[in-house]
């Protein structure tokens, strides 16, 4: 693979990666004189060939194993954007900087996989402005994959912030009846929140910059390099970590969301396109989680471990609260929109518990959960574009109609359920045992969270079965009911699915299969990383006594740094192994170079 | 060059623009000529625009010169102005009647030649009159702006609360000559050493005089409390000169306000410095909130220009990096400033030009540009390039990423958190760094609350069904300036360090102009201005004295 690897494409994959669909965007936003036809086949054209580039991207990805399996990263590109060749050059660094490792090339295989099956499921629903359409929808392609590639945290949140404007013009223009004020609530909602993430996230680059012991890799110059902030944490005070956390969580949890603050979502989702629903909760929910993971967990690593009970109490809310409100819904999609509510706060407490175990349950989950809820709410709409209703109560029996949509429905619902065998079952279990266990100092060290977080978050399960199979028995099976204007063949759609519906959530549901039967095959990219990059990170610091000078500032945190985890923790299912190996932890870079603990640098 | 005297020398530029401006309105005793004033308003301009270049090369021999500054901050504001200005005369290129186009354009030069004299005023008195300058022309600009009635209304009421500012302003600028006996603003003998000498932080005198010039210029760059005129006066004026008033009097005005507080050598105390935080804080949030409860386009851009003012304002209380100890870069409240306002005036202007290009339908006068939400409903439809340069100056204003607006933000913030509470600005300062952290807050806030009404601008533009329609402008330069204001929109944010370095090569003017305050108690710290600041061509103020 070297000629591939060493070549221009396997030298810029990343770049490829984002560029080819905002590129394709801009060609088919100028082409005017195109017809619905040509738009059509042009974005999925470029969208497939981003997913192939994606699936490259895999290929060099598993080639280049030793770069990330110790918690690097790699596919790196890096430039200089602010301040290149002039006065600035030496003070402040701002880079366009990419790179991948486990956590986040799995999310970008989701949405390089998803976004195609998005854009081809809109050829019938979407009827006017189709170049306006599809360009936003490239865009959004392009600015999604953008957060998962950045290593550099000023342009992860250039990318973060972005994927709002495509999403706001497809919510506020294709949407329901309610379209604008859904476009304009999500809008604010989740830009109310970045605002204050914004203001943490220079705070931080510029505390890079005056902290000592990190000259030597700074140069005192405001970097808003990764590598660099990983290494700051141990020179935050816990004060300045708590507001920290605050204001990263105030973007991530409304981005997620988190209980008190979802009530933009169910709008959002209700009024948007169906392709909008898809990414809106396949890819763009999953931007909070993968905030929280990447940066809230390994960058304020004291924060993270002393307010993990405060987050757990709010994910285990919002997963009944979700799943409660999910069942009392008549309008199916709705009801899927609570459903992500009740699923993130899975997703949430499994990675807050803080454990292999939970993390890979989460970051797992968070690609099923778009696989599954990504599905049904392409099936939703399917269901809306033939009889132009989502209310329960005026669709029945559709089973005998439409056999081909039951076994979708069918296999979806069962799916987000967690039924064994499919995919969301091994993100559950993982997540419960996580949490279960959390308390436990074994293996590396304990976690904050514990069975009482565990034994309610069980009963969202219970109720997850509940609203599911009540959503599909009473849209697929029972007495036959129709909405009295039947069925609209308009779009040459027929009563049953269409070939290209079928081939649209084909691949999704043998993705459900695969990860259901074999997850190894992502858990084994995923926890190198997750242990090593972030989990590394954060529970020394819960565990180790935390020796504090009079300046409020940790002096030596990291002092049990070389956990020895022992081999075999194999789980009573028999076929996941909980992945657990001998965990060279390498101290971070700053652990080294502040033993020496300047007492000046405090603010006079 | 030339082997003219020095001063004539520096003052090149601005006499070009006053020397053509004259020319102009002699052209418009001529009916054929005066028609194609704009034309000559450009003309007259790029020849300002190669003086100034060649100001800039530090090639004049300003020794002996102490009546006037030269320096970065010069430069920026005149390449800046003169910048800015060619845009704003393609956007006003079609706004006077065509008897009146000599005139109208002949004011705006002087406009805009006062706005490059306020930072080269070395005494109270030219700066002044170099405020006056800038503000009577715009009395005129707007009522020569449209045949309407409210313009005339708007005229006289910004001409009345014009002249109530320049009268206070004027009051503030008597008990400063009080205090330190000199109209002088820098160098030997000046008020500036007096304030160094005599510690004008603690005379009362001193302080009232600061209090009041500063309230004076708060109503030119519209900072609450005095912003009760901007709604009014925006919505009165035709669109395009409304986009001159957010750029032209606000820039003069923050220039003067850089000169009056390097006066103190930016050691603020508490009096002043709370004095700015709450401009700041108050500035920010009542802007927001009343554009926030607007329908009309116009009217929510004023309210927003006075938001803007409260940004730029939390800039000006972090005050410019005076030490160079470390390299902290972003620790420089002021070229954040600059950055921002050249930013702002950059897509402010191009939002009042879309403003003008969607016209009332059916109407042939030429002023009449759309001014409610309803009006531009669906534009998108019908001008999609038009609306883009549109979206992409909102967006801006929004200060969304990919755009310059997130970049001055980006700026500003950087600049509010690491001003530092040790530096001797703050020295005196209890609760200071918190309270920058507080004003970074309530920045954040504002900006999410600004995006609310913006985004109903946009919303107005894509997602609503067109009403009645709009028809476009029909005039080339309009359009072009909308463009080049769009694209020098995103292209700031693609290559921010051209204008940055720029706007902070004349922050540090500013900084190497105050003097250092040795009164403090942070009296053994560094000097004033590092070696490596002299050694740059920095034309500084008090080296201009010796």
């Amino acid at each position: 693979m070297s000629w591939l690897a060493e070549g221009f494409i396997g030298q810029h994959i990343l770049s490829l990666l984002i560029f080819l669909p905002i590129v394709g965007a801009g060609v088919v936003f100028t082409m005017s004189g195109w017809d619905a036809v040509a738009v059509r086949r042009f974005s999925l054209g470029t969208a497939v060939a981003t997913m192939l580039l994606s699936v490259l991207a895999l290929v060099l990805f598993l080639d280049h194993r030793d770069d990330w399996q110790w918690g690097g990263y790699t596919l790196v590109e890096q430039y200089n954007w602010l301040g290149a060749g002039d006065v600035m050059t030496e003070s402040i660094k701002v880079q366009y900087k990419l790179g991948v490792d486990g956590i986040s090339m799995p999310l970008i295989l989701l949405t390089a996989g998803l976004t195609p099956l998005a854009i081809w499921g809109s050829f019938t629903g979407i009827q006017t402005r189709h170049r306006e359409y599809y360009a936003l929808m490239l865009l959004l392609f392009g600015a999604m994959l953008g957060v998962f590639c950045a290593r550099d945290l000023l342009l992860f949140y250039v990318f973060f912030e972005f994927t709002l404007i495509p999403l706001y013009f497809l919510i506020g223009i294709w949407g329901g009846s309610q379209r604008q004020k859904a476009a304009n609530m999500f809008f604010i909602y989740t830009l109310t929140g970045s605002m204050l993430t914004f203001a943490g996230v220079l705070y931080l680059g510029w505390k890079a910059a005056t902290v000592p012991a990190l000259f030597s890799t700074t140069g005192g110059a405001i970097t808003f390099d990764l590598d660099v902030l990983y290494g700051l944490a141990v020179h935050l005070s816990s004060i300045e970590q708590f507001w920290l956390f605050c204001a990263f969580f105030a973007g991530f949890a409304i981005k997620v969301p988190l209980f008190p603050t979802h009530t933009w979502l169910p709008l959002a989702h209700v009024e948007a396109p169906t392709a909008g629903s898809v990414i809106l909760a396949a890819v763009l929910l999953k931007l909070g989680t993968y905030g929280f993971l990447r940066l809230s967990l390994p960058m304020l690593p004291h924060a993270s471990f002393e307010l993990a009970p405060f987050v757990g109490m709010l994910a285990v809310v919002g997963i009944i609260y979700g799943a409660l409100a999910a069942w009392v819904q008549t309008d199916i999609k709705k009801l899927v929109a609570y459903s992500s509510v009740s699923h993130l706060g899975f997703c949430l407490l499994g990675m807050f518990c803080l454990k292999t175990a939970g993390l890979t349950g989460s970051l797992l989950y968070m690609i099923n959960h778009g696989l599954s809820t990504g599905a049904l709410f392409l099936v939703v709409g399917m269901i809306y574009e033939r009889y132009h209703t989502r209310e329960m109560s005026e669709i029945g029996g559709l089973a005998r109609k439409m056999p081909i949509m039951t076994f979708f429905l069918i296999v979806f619902t069962m799916s987000s359920i967690g039924l064994p065998g499919l995919n969301g079952f091994v993100s559950e279990f993982l997540v419960l045992l996580g949490t279960f266990t959390s308390a436990d100092p074994a293996p590396n060290g304990a976690g904050p969270l514990g069975v009482w977080y565990a034994v309610p978050a069980a009963t969202g399960i219970l109720l997850g079965a509940i609203y599911m199979l009540h959503m599909a028995r009473g849209v697929l099976f029972g007495p036959l009911k129709e909405p009295g204007h039947g069925l609209d063949t308009s779009a040459g759609l027929t009563q049953d699915l269409t070939p290209r519906e079928i081939g649209i959530l084909t691949p999704i549901a043998i993705a459900c299969l695969l990860i259901g039967v074999y997850p190894k095959m992502l858990t084994d990219i995923m926890e190198p990383s997750l242990d090593q990059a972030v989990l590394a990170h954060v529970l020394p610091e819960g565990n180790a006594p935390r020796t504090v000078d009079q300046a409020g500032r940790p002096s030596q945190t990291v002092s049990t740094a070389n956990v020895e985890t022992p081999l075999g923790a194999v789980d009573p299912d028999g076929f996941i192994r909980v992945r657990s190996m001998s965990v060279g932890y390498i101290a971070p870079l700053s652990a080294e170079t502040d033993s020496h603990h300047e007492p000046e640098e405090g603010r006079r | 060059m030339l082997g003219l005297h020095p001063m004539i020398q520096l003052l090149m530029p601005e006499i070009t623009l006053v020397l053509g401006a004259t020319l102009i309105l002699l052209t418009g005793l001529s009916k054929e000529l005066s028609r194609r004033a704009a034309l000559f308003s450009l003309a007259t301009i790029g020849v300002a625009l190669w003086f100034a270049f060649r100001a800039s090369a530090g090639e004049i021999d300003t020794s002996g010169v102490t009546a006037l500054h030269d320096g970065p901050l010069v430069w920026f504001a005149r390449t800046i102005t003169l910048a800015v200005g060619a845009l704003i005369v393609m956007v006003n290129r079609h706004v006077p009647d065509e008897g009146e186009r000599a005139e109208f354009f002949a004011l705006l030069m002087f406009s805009l030649a006062g706005v490059s004299l306020v930072p080269m005023a070395n005494s109270l008195v030219m700066l002044f009159l170099a405020l006056e300058l800038v503000s009577v022309p715009t009395y005129i600009l707007i009522g020569l702006s449209r045949r309407d009635i409210h313009a005339q209304e708007s005229a006289g009421k910004y001409f009345f609360l014009g002249a109530f500012a320049a009268a206070i302003t004027l009051y503030g600028f008597s008990f400063l000559y009080g205090f330190a006996g000199t109209m002088t603003l820098f160098g030997p003998d000046s008020i500036a050493v007096k304030f160094h000498d005599l510690g004008g932080m603690r005379d009362k005198l001193a302080l009232f005089g600061l209090l009041l010039s500063i309230a004076g210029l708060g109503l030119k760059v519209a900072a609450v409390p005095f912003h009760f005129y901007v709604a009014d006066v925006y919505q009165g004026a035709a669109s395009p000169v409304t986009g001159l008033l957010g750029f032209v009097p606000k820039f003069a005005g923050f220039l003067a306000l850089i000169n009056i507080l390097t006066l103190t050598g930016w050691t603020f105390g508490n009096a002043i410095f709370w004095l700015l935080w709450i401009l700041a804080a108050l500035t920010m949030t009542v802007g927001n909130t009343l554009a926030l409860m607007q329908h009309n386009v116009k009217r929510m851009l004023a309210y927003s220009s006075v938001a803007h003012s409260g940004y730029m304002l939390v800039a000006l209380a972090a005050g410019p990096k005076l030490f160079s100890g470390g390299r902290e870069p972003l620790r420089d409240g002021i070229a954040a400033l600059l950055f921002y306002m050249a930013a702002y005036g950059v897509m402010n202007l191009g939002c009042f030009a879309a403003f003008s290009f969607f016209r009332k339908p059916g109407d042939d006068d030429p002023d009449d540009s759309i001014e409610t939400l309803d009006e531009l409903a669906g534009s998108a439809r019908e001008h999609p390039w038009a609306t883009l340069g549109l979206a992409l100056c909102v967006l801006g204003l929004m200060g969304f990423p990919l755009t310059g607006g997130f970049i001055g933000k980006f700026y500003i913030i950087s600049s509010a958190l690491s001003a530092d509470g040790a530096a001797p600005a703050f020295a005196n300062v209890s609760a200071h760094s918190g309270a920058m952290l507080a004003l970074v807050i309530i920045l954040a806030l504002n900006a999410a609350v600004a995006a609310a009404y913006y985004l109903r601008i946009l919303a107005a533009c894509y997602l609503r069904k067109p009403t009645a329609g709009v028809t476009p402008s029909r005039c080339h330069a309009l359009q072009l300036s909308l463009a080049i204001c769009a694209i020098l929109a995103v292209a700031i944010f693609i290559r921010p360090g051209v204008l940055y370095s720029y706007s902070r090569g004349a922050a540090q003017a500013v900084a190497s102009t105050a003097i250092a305050p040795a009164a403090v108690a942070t009296g053994d710290v560094a000097p004033t201005a590092s070696p490596a600041e002299k050694s740059a061509p920095v034309m500084s103020m008090t080296q201009v004295g010796e």
